[in-house]
């Protein structure tokens, strides 16, 4: 009988013993490896302009990370200013960094193309080590679009992709003064017509100096206001889904025609060709000297210019739809709304290849990717996240920091800027009504217009392409402007005429062709 | 005294008044900036124009943000070491190249188109961090300092002063039995303050200012150079949207005025060199040298 | 028997031997600077080779499949080859021709100062801008230039182009001023070191002669500093094709592209959309050979009329 206890009394504590050390490694789960360094090549640091971090890794959720993978992190970042050359100097050294960050909107890629990076040995071809990212793996084959983006036309996978879990909305586009057009009894323009009246009574009505702010090029960032034409100032896809270059359509020249008449009657930035930022100084902005201009749709309402030093106390930014004809619809193009740009590479030559794989891996797995994004510390007043019945939301350490951080400082302190697995539905938390209601005026679009960033062309029709687009860019662009200023020495049918000659044909079919394979991947 | 005719005072009015409206001239802007550095922030991003009195009240923030980064105090102190050693170096190797050249040599053309060969070619930034990657010399202070160093111009223009010493001054020391250091020293460089100054003072400069070829070889932060802390600064206080999405932060408080502020933060320390510097620029150098 | 007066040159030999004899020392001198430069400037030269390559930076310089002129070859049948080559070579003539005399003019005019104390505050004064940066500069000048700016306003009420800094016909203007204004101070720093090696003596004697003060600086004072000035030119002219990109890049616009777009600013453009470090090599090499020959020429002319020349 006692024998029987005692057995009973072992076999009770060994089943303890595992339960409780099956509770304990359930913690280092995540755990890839102990006393491993990754050197990381990444953007400019951020976080050292919040007060109480030195770089990154006095975040929250990288602390964290560390805690939980076991793998340190040295950042190195490019001095600022140098950016391009330190980036290409990376692959003239002899030690190049385990994760390599790249950006194709900024021009952070591989002189040669990615498919040379991996034929030469530089980036690894991730391809070979699926299996070490069952996370990312199943993001992205969940998604049609996300598939094709991920690999080259030769199927090679280059990099891992920041992505935005549940996509990003259009998150920058036209907005206007609503106390203007309060003042002026209008309501929110939607065609171009609108627009002209609106413009117009901004300038005769109120005095104002700029009613609307274009970019160096008139054509704002995205070319919001061109897509009612059916245009961009480069290339984008047609309805029919072919790609046009914007210069050579019927539409740019009706888009001209506009611009060119609002310049002559003031109603555009007169000194538009001298301003060089997306949206205006904050010395015409904040004196009330504009009167609609393109910008974030996060900045719109009232509170954020107010905190900006706005002198106008009625100051309120509403955002618009982006312009259509009488009757017609804008296709416009804005970036991807699946990827961020940044994109991670891997060292072929790194010699904590697996780690790193499966330390980039591991933040797209939900446990970390929530973390990532939300931190650490639960609590809706002091918390950095807390649940409701809509989902997570950033807590009181982010969004009224009693540190007196700002919000983007203490996304910062607490969870990172961007995540490589992105919920913006956190960004999209903090918004006001009128910042929701933007956001669904600009939805309203077509987007079907938006060449992706990751097609890609061999290197003698990259080669081909430079050649002839390097030449066209700068015709279009001085002939657009001179044009606009109504200086131009040429009409819009020779302008048309001596595109073709420069070959532009020739570049929409390398091309096209690009955008053929990118579909069939 | 000799008087003056009445074409030459009025010359000399002219010349006060012209000089002087060139010193303003250079003046207000260098003023604007000190005004914007010290006043407020919001008030400054609102203003268009010139800034000629603090605005919206005088303020340090600008200045203790600055202070806030700890790599400032070290940057101005490697700023300092390597404008002392670089333009040791510099100035040295110069006087003896000046030199060198300034003499009737016979290889002496060819060394001068030796030097000049450099001045029109180079292989730009990518062979030259090769260069200095197989020496070894990344992340030294080497690196900051040698590359550099030496310039062709301020070797002609040492030469060119060199040359103009009255041969009779230096007859003088070879019929005493001196040698060409001797030379060098007891005659040439005594009586060449003034062009021996203007190196220096180039020299100096180039270093102060000097950001990229350091950013390129080194990445250890506690060699980094006073400018390369500045643009730090600006850039951590300036707007930081990204194409990615939206800003980062809300416009930083401070990026009306952190640009002034840097300025500043560079300027104040050269203000002191150039009087300097002047001490040098004195005439007459040479009366009295040349007596029978 | 009579000395031979002809000086017929000695054979190289017994030249060689009496210059190591005399001049060893100076030659040692000499040493430690012809190495520098070797490390320096000689060794990183070639990189050169990248001109003639499709420079890969995986393969390295010698690796990369040498293309011959194909580089170049892109530069010059670019539609805008000639109006780039015709704007660097018009931007810099004119800075050479207004800029150059600038910082002598004035050098001459603080020597002409009786005052010391104004003179030192003047000349420390002028030199403060050129410690502005660049960013900073522009920004003022695109104050003063744009529509609403106070230099745009004076050109309108004469009747000039609205706005100046997006006429073409007013960004030379502006460049070669702002020039001016920042490197005044700091370029005559050379030419009143250079004047104060003037001999006071050959004052002395041309004012017994009657001379008067416009006089003196006519026949001492420039002469004087004829061979700095030489110099500076003959170096200057060296660096004709090499215009400072970014100033252009901050100044100017498409709507100034005319006049503005020089051969680097367009390079810079063209190396944001691909890297193509090769053809940035080509087109430094071309500027490089363009301004080596002109300046060989002008070190020749200057040979010839003078005793003073680079080399």
């Amino acid at each position: 009988m006692a024998k029987k206890l005692i057995a009973l009394v072992l076999g009770i504590m060994m089943l303890m013993t595992v339960a409780v050390s099956g509770i304990a490694e359930e913690k280092s789960d995540l755990h890839i490896a102990d006393d491993v360094t990754l050197r990381f090549f990444f953007d400019l640091d951020l976080a050292a302009n919040v007060p109480g971090m030195q770089n990154y890794n006095d975040s929250d959720a990288y602390k964290w990370l560390e805690e939980q993978t076991g793998i340190h992190i040295e950042w190195i970042h490019p001095a600022s200013g140098t950016s391009r050359e330190a980036f290409n100097l990376l692959f003239a050294s002899d030690d190049m960094p385990d994760l390599i960050y790249n950006s194709i909107p900024n021009g952070f890629v591989y002189p040669s193309g990615h498919d040379m990076a991996i034929a030469d040995g530089v980036y690894a071809n991730l391809k070979d080590y699926e299996d070490l990212m069952p996370n990312y793996m199943a993001i992205v084959n969940s998604n049609e679009i996300l598939k094709r983006e991920s690999v080259t036309d030769e199927g090679n996978r280059w990099c891992f992709f920041y992505i935005y879990k549940d996509g990003r909305g259009p998150n920058f586009g036209p907005t206007i003064r609503k106390d203007f057009l309060d003042k002026v009894g209008m309501d929110l323009p939607e065609t171009y017509d609108d627009w002209h009246e609106v413009l117009t009574a901004f300038k005769e009505q109120l005095g104002i100096e700029i009613p609307l702010y274009v970019n160096k090029d008139t054509f704002m960032w995205y070319s919001e206001f061109a897509a009612g034409y059916g245009v961009t100032k480069d290339w984008s896809l047609n309805t029919e889904g072919k790609v046009i270059y914007g210069p050579c359509e019927d539409g740019y020249g009706e888009y001209l025609d506009m611009m060119q008449q609002w310049y002559k009657e003031g109603l555009i930035d007169q000194s538009f060709s001298v301003h060089d930022g997306r949206w205006p100084e904050n010395d015409l902005l904040l004196n009330d000297k504009v009167g609609a201009f393109p910008v974030y749709t996060s900045w719109t309402g009232h509170d954020y210019y107010a905190k900006q030093g706005a002198t106008n106390p009625d100051f309120n930014l509403v955002g618009t739809k982006i312009p259509v004809k009488e009757g017609g619809e804008a296709h416009y193009r804005m970036p991807d709304m699946l990827t961020n740009t940044y994109c991670i590479a891997v060292n072929a030559q790194s010699k904590h290849l697996e780690e790193a794989i499966k330390w980039m891996d591991a933040q797209y797995s939900e446990e970390v990717a929530f973390v990532m994004n939300y931190g650490v510390t639960e609590g809706k007043e002091d918390g950095s996240y807390y649940f409701d019945d809509n989902g997570p939301h950033w807590g009181g350490l982010i969004t009224n920091n009693p540190d007196g951080l700002t919000q983007g400082q203490a996304r910062q302190r607490y969870t990172t800027n961007n995540a490589p697995y992105e919920d913006y539905n956190r960004v999209m938390g903090t918004w006001t009504d009128i910042q929701r209601e933007t956001q669904a005026r600009l939805m309203e679009s077509d987007y079907s217009a938006y060449i992706s960033d990751s097609i890609t062309m061999t290197e003698a029709e990259q080669e081909e392409f430079s050649d002839i687009m390097g030449d066209i860019t700068t015709y279009a662009t001085e002939f657009t402007v001179n044009y606009v200023m109504g200086n131009a020495s040429q009409t819009f049918d020779e302008f048309r005429a001596q595109l073709k000659s420069m070959n532009i044909d020739r570049a929409i079919e390398l091309k096209q062709a690009a955008v053929d394979r990118f579909n069939a991947r | 005294m000799i008087k003056r005719t009445r074409g030459e005072k009025i010359f000399a009015v002219f010349n006060v008044i012209l000089l002087s409206l060139i010193g303003l001239a250079c003046l207000i802007p260098v003023w604007h900036c000190l005004c914007a550095s010290i006043s407020d922030p919001i008030t400054v991003s609102k203003t268009r124009g010139l800034i000629l009195w603090p605005k919206g009240g005088v303020t340090t923030i600008g200045y203790a943000k600055s202070l806030q980064n700890e790599s400032l105090l070290r940057g101005y102190v490697n700023t300092i070491l390597y404008v002392i050693l670089g333009t040791g170096f510099g100035v040295l190797m110069t006087i003896f190249a000046g030199y060198g050249l300034s003499r009737n040599l016979l290889f002496g053309g060819a060394i001068a188109l030796f030097l000049t060969f450099t001045m029109m070619f180079n292989g730009g930034i990518i062979p030259t961090y090769m260069v200095v990657r197989s020496l070894g010399m990344l992340d030294t202070r080497a690196a900051i300092v040698l590359p550099t160093a030496l310039s062709v111009f301020n070797i002609m223009i040492t030469r060119t002063s060199f040359k103009s010493i009255p041969e009779g001054l230096m007859d003088a020391a070879r019929i005493d039995g001196a040698g060409h250091i001797r030379i060098l020293v007891s005659v040439v460089i005594p009586v060449s303050k003034a062009i021996i100054a203007v190196i220096t003072l180039f020299s100096a400069v180039q270093i102060w200012n000097s950001w990229f070829h350091t950013a390129i070889y080194v990445r250890k932060r506690e060699l980094y150079p006073l400018q390369i802390v500045l643009r730090e600064i600006v850039l951590q206080n300036t707007s930081q949207a990204s194409d990615a999405g939206e800003a980062t932060s809300e416009l930083n408080q401070l990026h009306a005025i952190i640009r002034y502020c840097v300025i500043m933060l560079s300027i104040i320390p050269m203000l002191f060199l150039y009087p300097f510097i002047q001490k040098y620029f004195v005439t007459g150098v040479m009366i009295g040298s040349i007596k029978g | 028997m009579p000395v031979e007066i002809t000086a017929r040159k000695k054979p190289f030999r017994q030249r060689l031997r009496r210059d190591m004899r005399e001049n060893w020392v100076v030659y040692l001198l000499l040493l430690p600077v012809i190495i520098w430069y070797i490390i320096f400037c000689y060794l990183p030269m070639f990189g050169i080779v990248m001109a003639f390559e499709n420079f890969k930076f995986a393969k390295g310089l010698f690796g990369s499949a040498w293309v011959g002129f194909k580089n170049f070859q892109k530069f010059f049948s670019s539609y805008y080859f000639w109006r780039l080559l015709r704007n660097t070579l018009t931007l810099s003539i004119k800075d050479l021709i207004i800029a150059f005399p600038a910082p002598i003019i004035f050098a001459l005019m603080l020597n002409e100062l009786r005052s010391r104390k104004f003179k030192k505050s003047i000349q420390t004064i002028s030199y403060l801008p050129y410690f502005i940066s660049m960013v900073v500069v522009c920004g003022m000048v695109k104050t003063f230039t744009e529509s609403t700016g106070v230099f745009s306003q004076i050109s309108q009420a004469l009747g000039g182009p609205k706005e100046l800094i997006s006429n073409p016909g007013s960004f030379h203007g502006i460049m070669i001023t702002s020039g001016i204004w920042q490197g005044l101070g700091y370029g005559s720093v050379v030419y009143i070191s250079a004047l104060t090696a003037v001999d006071h003596e050959l004052y002395d004697s041309a004012k017994l002669d009657g001379a008067n003060r416009w006089q003196q600086t006519l026949h001492v004072t420039i002469p004087g500093i004829m061979p700095t000035i030489i110099i500076m030119l003959i170096m200057r002219v060296g660096h004709l094709m090499s215009v400072n990109y970014q100033k252009i890049i901050l100044l100017y616009s498409p709507a100034t592209y005319e006049t503005a777009d020089t051969i680097s600013t367009f390079v810079y453009r063209k190396g944001l959309l691909d890297g193509d470090y090769a053809y940035a090599a080509a087109v430094d090499m071309f500027n490089s050979v363009i301004n080596t020959i002109l300046l060989v020429t002008v070190n020749w002319i200057s040979r010839r009329k003078s005793e003073t020349s680079l080399f």
